[in-house]
């Protein structure tokens, strides 16, 4: 039995805004206890050190939104990531080809990984689990055999600065992976809350058959939300590279893992129908700030691990006790 | 009540989570004896001088590195300083986040281990734009603006392999090369030598294959499967750059028993490859000195901030380890545990 708030997306309902809530006093508490602790938590350099670092996580979380919405998963954007990185520095270093191609090319293999993805899906109604499972290996085995094996290294300089660079040159504040960040963030609020698309995203998540019997093209909802997954995760990919200057075929390796939790954590139900793109934003804040304030507080390194998998559960254990209770 | 409930659950969490970190006034009084090291940076209190802290930054936790990581930690504990190791776990983002931590925290040093050559350059900019002395150890960044390196060259493993088979298998034959992770100074360096001591100077010697192991025992016991079908009965010696993807190798042979008609070599002597010298399976292994590099590290790392000076690369020679020295090197290994 679903109730008809699940089928009326695009305003808040209870327990969007409920969970929203949680997450976010707990993000709260956080960072009380962290600045007492190590007021150096709060100042401007670090704040934006962390907003930087989740950067590449939060634009995969995006695209892992749409799908969990549409109650699938994605398991091959750690994939994807390296994909994209090593097929635009390749292309940049040893085809000569101008950024803006190269980059163009690396978001072109990330969305055909995406599209097949979700044509495998929506044709063949495999289980997203087990075929995203599959099209990781097989993603990662293009990358390697792209770099046979090796780090694509020594990118162009003008081609770091996206990772690396602030917005107005070296005297600028805002570091460009922050604002990519929030500029992608904006169009996918668009999307998701101001378009028909998104509206289906939600309908195709909640009841895929109340919504295919109801005129919607619900195969081609879970295509175009695999493949914008994987173009947002090739996004991630360059930001990556760029910021490390290499083209890693071995890169991405289960940053799978850090986006469902960032997109879990943010109050999207993995058995889909419910999701919150702001919620995923602070899921990946929550999860920056864990690193950092855990680093910061010289926590053994060990324990960060188990503290952050604890997060992790404490917010699916609100997320389900919530879910049972609003639908 | 549900909310009241969860935010209790948080508090909870949170505490438990400080708990774990350790507590200020503690720490400062008693400089911990163990390898714990929940210490927090800048304890506070009235004991008077300040107590150094020092980050290292290690690429993962292999167990050679773990010895590094070790050794440090006993050296520091030795000088009374605080060492905060973190570990990138083989990611680079995450070695990259490592180190900016360390900047925010103000720490006086840092002791670094690149996890990748060229990847960490900017890294290493910062931390020197911070004016926080760096020493990097057992790998090194081609951003040559670290204070110091530790470590160890890995062109002599190379050489020193290379050595070993002219000296007992000729001038010609058949050669396999396992790598470690491409792009990883080591394995660039550990080739360079190679090829300098053998393949230059002897160009009978044909390798007939070569492909990384990404240092890991699972991946040189699948790879000399794959080759012992592919190039039956061709194959002389096994190069492999590290213990690991020897021993992976050895398995393989051993199960094909082909234990005496191959070669192999491996290059780091931890105590079960070293074991394995003595019993005569592991034809060589090169002793990278994992302990010294770590606690040099440490001591170059507290010397600079005392104001001494040092060169900018500190060597820690490589050892052969063959079935003369084995048992002896085997004893002085597991002194160190």
């Amino acid at each position: 039995m679903i109730s008809l708030k699940a089928l009326k997306p695009g305003r808040f309902n209870w327990k969007e805004f409920l969970i929203r809530r949680m997450m976010i006093i707990l993000l709260g508490i956080m960072i009380v206890f962290i600045a007492i602790n190590r007021p150096v938590f709060l100042t401007t350099d670090n704040l934006l050190n962390v907003l930087r670092q989740i950067a590449v996580n939060a634009v995969i979380a995006y695209g892992m939104t749409f799908v969990i919405i549409t109650g699938g998963i994605e398991l091959s954007v750690g994939s994807v990531v390296a994909l994209s990185g090593c097929v635009t520095a390749g292309m940049m270093k040893y085809y000569g080809m101008p950024i803006p191609a190269a980059i163009a090319i690396g978001l072109l293999m990330a969305g055909i990984a995406g599209f097949v993805n979700g044509a495998i899906i929506a044709g063949f109604k495999v289980p997203p689990f087990v075929i995203t499972m599959a099209t990781q290996t097989i993603c990662r085995g293009f990358a390697y055999v792209f770099t046979d094996g090796r780090p694509i290294v020594e990118l162009p300089k003008l081609f770091l600065r996206i990772g690396r660079g602030k917005v107005g040159g070296e005297a600028g504040f805002l570091p460009w992976p922050v604002l990519i960040m929030l500029m992608i963030m904006a169009v996918m609020c668009l999307l998701l809350y101001k378009t028909k698309f998104g509206r289906y995203i939600f309908a195709v998540g909640g009841n895929e058959d109340a919504a295919r019997v109801s005129g919607i093209n619900t195969k081609k909802v879970k295509i175009i939300a695999y493949t914008l997954c994987g173009l947002l995760a090739g996004i991630a990919g360059i930001l990556l590279s760029s910021r490390i200057d290499a083209g890693q075929p071995q890169a991405g390796v289960a940053y799978e893992t850090d986006a469902i939790a960032a997109t879990v954590i943010g109050g999207t139900s993995l058995s889909g129908g419910v999701g919150s793109m702001y919620g995923t934003m602070v899921g990946a804040i929550i999860i920056g700030v864990v690193n950092n304030g855990l680093n910061l507080l010289a926590i053994n390194q060990y324990y960060q691990m188990i503290v952050k998998g604890m997060i992790i559960a404490f917010a699916v254990i609100v997320d389900t006790f919530a879910s049972k209770k609003y639908k | 009540m549900k909310k009241f409930f969860a935010i209790v659950l948080v508090l909870v969490l949170i505490v438990a989570a400080a708990g774990c970190g350790g507590n200020a006034t503690e720490q400062l009084d008693a400089p911990a004896p163990t390898t714990d090291s929940t210490a927090q940076v800048m304890p506070e209190g009235d004991s008077g001088d300040k107590q150094l802290v020092v980050g290292l930054s290690m690429s993962d936790d292999t167990q050679f590195l773990s010895n590094v990581r070790k050794a440090a930690e006993k050296k520091a504990n030795e000088l009374g300083i605080q060492l905060i190791p973190n570990s990138g776990q083989n990611q680079v983002e995450k070695q990259i986040n490592d180190m900016e931590a360390f900047i925010t925290m103000g720490v006086d040093a840092i002791i670094f281990n690149p996890l990748d050559r060229n990847a960490m350059d900017e890294i290493v900019d910062k931390v020197k734009a911070a004016g926080i002395p760096l020493v990097e150890v057992n790998t090194f960044t081609s951003n040559e603006n670290y204070d110091v390196y530790v470590g160890s060259p890995e062109e002599d493993a190379g050489r020193i392999q290379g050595e070993w088979i002219r000296k007992n298998l000729g001038d010609s034959g058949n050669l396999v090369i396992m790598y470690g992770q491409m792009g990883h100074s080591g394995q660039i360096g550990r080739y360079e030598g190679l090829k300098q001591a053998l393949l230059d100077p002897c160009p009978e010697w044909n390798v007939l294959v070569e492909k990384t192991g990404e240092w890991k025992r699972e991946l040189g016991q699948s790879m000399m499967e794959d080759w012992l079908l592919t190039y039956p009965d061709q194959i002389d010696v096994v190069a492999s750059q590290n213990d690991e993807m020897a021993m992976g190798a050895l398995a393989a042979l051993e199960a094909a028993g082909k234990l005496d008609d191959i070669k192999v070599l491996g290059i780091d002597a931890s105590p079960d490859a070293v074991a394995l010298v003595s019993e005569g399976q592991l034809a060589l292994t090169v002793f990278q000195d994992s302990f010294t590099q770590g606690s040099t590290a440490v001591e170059v790392a507290v010397g600079l901030l005392n104001g001494e000076t040092y060169p900018k690369v500190v060597d820690i020679p490589f050892r052969e380890v063959n079935p003369d020295n084995a048992e002896e090197f085997y004893a002085m290994l597991k002194e160190w545990e």
